[in-house]
């Protein structure tokens, strides 16, 4: 007597053989990810030792970022309106699509990065992307970014976190449209339902909403006035990023992700440490150009970015001293990048820089085996 | 007696939940006589042997049917009979753990059970000189009850006490499922506290160090009662961690000494002995038998009821999982889940250094498995939300994911014990780079199986260093 699951598993190998039967590999490989993505490896038995598996699986893993990315896109559709929902839509579309093509041509198998990947580019972008002449600066960036990480062979090859690249190329690319509009989010205290109830603050209030720039934007320019630390604190008011304005909530998702193991303190604190510490240094140097240790760490993206995007497992190096120096220079490299350039967004870059230096990290970090030297027997 | 208080453990591990099926706390219950047994002439560690009987022989429960002379570059082990009977079948059989033809005699039994003991068995073991005391063992076929099996009677060869200074005692069992060990321990406490006695004097009076895990205070309440006045014995209560059991892990927790790559214990003047090893010493010398029988967990999710037995050596496992399996398809491990090996076969024998039999549910489809909280399921990571209060964690042969590249998560460096880079070890030795792994302490591996147990990619990364290290040893010694 087969039950309800293994009916179902029954016909997806039989659709699966048809496919190869009539040669169509590519909607074979698409047709397996869709079975892989229901079964979630559950049919897959062990062949060798170990006989039993930790429930970890790649599902579980990759999910764990997307769990903590759902208060931060509730607090997005709040802040910003429907049209946050837009450029997520958006994003998932076209990097399916992209790397869907991909693994059809290339034959392999279809990954669950995919989904992570697009979720933080899309929460790294500027919700005046959600105008719906922005749309396609939106599915420029994430296709070149799934195609750089496929030209590196796919994901768990690529050697630039995905998500960042395509922030980075859009920065390059369209630095008007990623620098210079923002919204002023929805006022929990003032505007009631605020963004439940609208398609953006720009089709609620028209010009009022747009705002001049990020609390980091603000600290740059002399003529602005920078931000207090509850609106740094609490992101009501702050006009940032989809998800990067809301420190408590990144908190809280780092929280659980650290729980889980699935990123590692020693990337993502260390960063953030190295950060406070190093700004507030220079602050005493510099004062102008260097923000003191607090605000270097609560504005801009650099709780998002330690937390989420230097923690990708991929492009972060895996040894213990490793992720520390990783840390350590990413902290370093956001700080002086901040201070000394024109760019005010440089955790991006300093990510991208990290990113080149992960190999080499691993290779110089090799832990030192629990084990005398070599003897030999004969 | 010296006494640690502080809790002992090691960098690394996992503290594995219960699975389904484990026999925890049941008594040791004696298995019934099998009809046949199987005997291979090659045990764990030793080399194998050469038989000493015919077709159609005759034999007594305990005679030596296979034996080769003594030579220390090739230690070996004698082999006795297990029951008595009439000897069937002398033929190569693939051995159940590593698949080489090896010769087994297969014996029918008489159903009499007659033994035949071993020469002048005494209490007054006190009184014999280690070169007695390790006569007796060899003869009794005392071998280590763990994974390695290991002849006591090789270690306490080198037991002069220049060659050895520590014995230690392995009374920690950390490894799913291996709950017959532990029985033994409440069950045989005396002989066990007498055969560690034994051992000790066999080696030349050498300080004792016990390993014992902090879950068993009654166990540790008793030996300090027991031990209290003997100035060469220190009990060290440890973190039932796995692989705390290891050899080389217990060693370096216990005394900090480090055991060389692709060597043993015995390299640094140590001996790692077992429950079941300090049982089987004491029957040999103070009762007179060989050590032919062995305790062993019978167990696994697809197990109706699991068991903790004494069982014969070479008692098809067949006899002892009939009429016992509750699923359709189930798989058969012979000793360990993380680094034994599945049996096509029901007909092969439990061995000397097997101390379970687990039959695992086979993996089924299941729609979204992993959607749910997962409060029975075990993970190294926080992913699941594992209740501790639910007594059995689920236990399949599903590798719970679909194998992918490695995401360099970093999860293997995080519980290696030996503190290694298991992914790119794995990786040199999945392309026969074998040299590379090498240069990154490729022999240092003591395939415990975490590596691999905790992947998320599901990379069969015990498998490939495995392959590695056999190439490595076959480039050695052609």
């Amino acid at each position: 007597m087969m039950g309800f699951p293994e009916r179902v598993y029954e016909f997806f190998e039989r659709v699966h053989h048809r496919l190869k039967e009539q040669k169509r590999e590519g909607l074979a490989i698409l047709w397996e990810g869709l079975k892989d993505a229901i079964f979630g490896g559950s049919d897959k038995a062990a062949r060798q030792a170990p006989y039993i598996r930790d429930a970890i699986g790649m599902q579980r893993y990759m999910g764990t970022p997307l769990i903590a990315c759902i208060p931060l896109v509730i607090a997005a559709i709040y802040c910003y309106g429907w049209s946050t929902l837009a450029i997520l839509l958006v994003t998932y579309v076209v990097g399916g699509i992209v790397e869907l093509t991909f693994c059809a041509i290339r034959r392999h198998e279809i990954t669950e990065g995919l989904l992570v990947t697009c979720m933080l580019y899309a929460l790294a972008l500027p919700p005046t992307l959600g105008r719906v002449e922005n749309w396609w600066i939106i599915a420029v960036g994430i296709a070149v970014a799934i195609v750089i990480k496929e030209i590196f062979g796919g994901s768990g090859y690529n050697i630039f976190n995905p998500a960042i690249t395509g922030r980075a190329f859009l920065l390059l690319t369209f630095p008007r449209e990623m620098t210079v509009y923002w919204y002023t989010p929805f006022n929990p205290l003032t505007d009631g339902l605020g963004g439940f109830v609208h398609w953006s603050p720009e089709t609620a209030k028209g010009i009022d909403a747009i705002a001049k720039a990020t609390p980091l934007g603000a600290f740059n320019d002399p003529n602005l006035p920078v931000p207090d630390l509850f609106t740094l604190v609490t992101g009501i008011g702050r006009a940032d990023s989809l998800g990067a304005g809301f420190p408590l909530l990144l908190l809280l998702g780092g929280a659980y992700m650290l729980y889980t193991r699935v990123i590692d303190w020693r990337v993502s604190i260390v960063m953030i440490v190295t950060t406070g510490l190093f700004s507030q240094f220079l602050h005493f140097i510099a004062p102008t150009r260097f923000p003191d240790g607090l605000f270097a760490v609560l504005s801009g993206g650099l709780l998002f970015a330690a937390f989420l995007n230097a923690t990708d497992p991929v492009t972060s190096p895996m040894t213990r001293r490793g992720k520390w120096i990783f840390g350590i220079m990413l902290g370093v490299l956001t700080v002086l990048g901040r201070g000394l350039t024109g760019y005010a967004e440089w955790v991006t870059f300093s990510i991208l820089i990290g990113n080149l230096f992960t190999p080499l990290l691993d290779r110089f970090t090799i832990p030192k085996a629990y084990a005398g030297p070599a003897i030999s027997r004969r | 007696m010296a006494v640690l208080g502080s809790l002992k453990t090691f960098k690394g591990g996992h503290y594995f939940g219960l699975f389904e099926g484990t026999p925890r706390g049941k008594r040791l219950s004696q298995a019934p006589l099998p009809k046949r047994a199987i005997v291979f002439l090659r045990q764990g560690f030793s080399a194998e042997v050469a038989p000493l009987v015919q077709v159609g022989d005759r034999v007594k429960t305990g005679q030596i049917i296979g034996k080769n002379d003594p030579n220390p570059q090739k230690p070996s082990t004698p082999v006795h009979a297990t029951i008595s009977g009439r000897v069937a079948k002398i033929e190569k059989l693939p051995h159940p753990l590593d698949g080489r033809p090896t010769l087994a005699v297969t014996i029918e039994s008489d159903g009499q059970d007659a033994w035949q003991l071993l020469e002048r068995p005494t209490l007054n073991y006190e009184r014999l000189s280690a070169e007695e005391l390790g006569k007796i063992l060899y003869d009794a076929g005392v071998t280590s009850g763990g994974q390695a099996g290991f002849p006591t009677a090789f270690a306490t060869a080198y037991g002069t006490p220049e060659r050895i200074r520590y014995l230690v005692i392995n009374a920690i069992e950390t490894e799913p499922y291996f709950e017959a060990t532990d029985q033994l321990l409440y069950e045989e406490f005396d002989k066990f506290v007498n055969g560690m006695k034994i051992l000790r004097q066999a080696l030349g009076n050498v300080q004792v160090h016990i390993g014992l895990g902090y879950n068993k205070p009654r166990i540790y309440e008793e030996l300090i009662t027991r031990l209290e006045y003997y100035d060469w014995c220190t009990v060290h209560q440890l973190l039932p961690k796995y692989p705390q059991g290891d050899d080389a892990v217990l060693v370096r927790t216990l005394l900090d000494l480090l055991v060389p790559q692709g060597g043993y214990v015995t390299d640094i003047q140590c001996v790692v002995q077992d429950v079941q090893q300090c049982v089987a010493a004491y029957e040999a010398v103070v009762e007179g038998k060989p050590f032919v029988e062995r305790v062993i967990s019978v167990a696994g999710s697809a197990v109706k009821e699991p068991k903790n037995l004494r069982v014969r050596i070479g008692t098809p496992i067949s006899e002892l999982l009939d009429n016992n399996l509750s699923a359709a398809r189930a798989r058969v491990i012979l000793g360990s889940v993380l680094r034994g090996r599945d049996q096509q076969s029901l007909d092969v024998p439990v061995l000397k250094e097997t101390p379970a039999v687990i039959a695992l549910k086979e993996a089924q489809p299941e729609l979204m498995p992993v959607a749910g909280p997962g409060f029975d399921r075990d993970s190294f990571t926080g992913a699941y939300i594992s209740l501790p209060w639910l007594k059995f964690k689920r236990a399949t042969t599903s590798l719970n994911g679909n194998q992918r590249a490695c995401v360099r998560c970093g999860y293997c460096l995080d519980v290696c014990p030996q503190n290694l880079f298991p992914a790119m070890l794995g990786e040199y030795c999945a392309h026969d780079l074998v040299s590379n792994a090498l240069e990154i302490d490729l022999m240092a591996c003591i395939e415990c199986g975490l590596c691999a147990y905790v992947c998320p990619s599901k990379i069969p990364l015990l498998e490939q260093i495995r392959k590695g290290k056999r190439q490595a040893l076959e480039e050695v010694s052609a």
